[in-house]
């Protein structure tokens, strides 16, 4: 038997081929092994998508080497940027 | 002396219809022999259970439910897992953050499996195990 695994706010987050029936209020009885269901969340009798959020990019931090040239080229500049 | 010969290999051999018994007849031997579920069901193997279980981004660890197995003759196989990649934040960055991709697994009792890992940094793992039972 299949079944998805489900945490509180419903969102699928294990799919399991089991030996026998299992009667668990967090698993839900599947055709067979989906894997595509893990990470969307059970709407009624119905599975959903969850929208991820957009990951914003870290600006990254120039490295120290950077930094040091820029404070020397801004003592050269005499506070100037180029 | 033929007679008393005979009668001797009667009793050892016994009759079909014995029944299944460790210190019987030949045929009460093999009855309870063939009653052993290695032999009955033709394999060693007693159930096979396979799972896919996620640790979300701010999970380290994470647990799935099996049917219930003998845990003393059950082995957890680990069948890989994948995680997205991570780098070291400012100011440092420059390193790429890998442990959040290694995971371990736990038979944790009869009904439970068990995924761990030392951190997450802010990414999903996925995991993918085989639960084999044996009688």
């Amino acid at each position: 038997m299949y079944y998805a695994q489900i945490d509180m706010d419903g969102i699928c987050y294990a799919v399991t081929q089991t030996t026998g029936p299992i009667e668990q209020d967090d698993l839900i009885e599947i055709d067979g092994y989906d894997e595509s269901l893990l990470g969307k969340r059970r709407a009624g009798e119905a599975w959903e998508d969850v929208p991820v959020e957009p990951e914003i990019p870290v600006e990254p931090e120039p490295d120290r080497i950077t930094q040091l040239e820029q404070v020397v080229d801004a003592m050269l500049t005499g506070g100037e940027t180029l | 002396m033929m007679e008393a010969l005979l009668s001797f290999f009667r009793r050892q051999v016994g009759l079909r219809t014995d029944t299944a018994s460790t210190t019987g007849s030949l045929h009460a031997k093999i009855g309870t022999m063939i009653g052993k579920p290695i032999i009955a069901n033709g394999s060693a193997v007693k159930s096979v259970q396979r799972g896919t279980l996620v640790l979300s981004s701010t999970q380290t660890t994470n647990t799935a439910t099996i049917s219930a197995v003998n845990t003393a003759k059950t082995m957890l196989n680990f069948l890989g897992a994948s995680a997205g990649s991570s780098a070291e934040t400012a100011p440092t960055n420059r390193y790429a953050q890998t442990s959040h991709h290694f995971v371990r697994l736990t038979l944790t009792n009869s009904t439970t499996v068990t995924a761990t890992r030392v951190s997450h940094h802010d990414r999903e793992a996925t995991v993918s195990y085989e639960v084999i039972e044996y009688w």
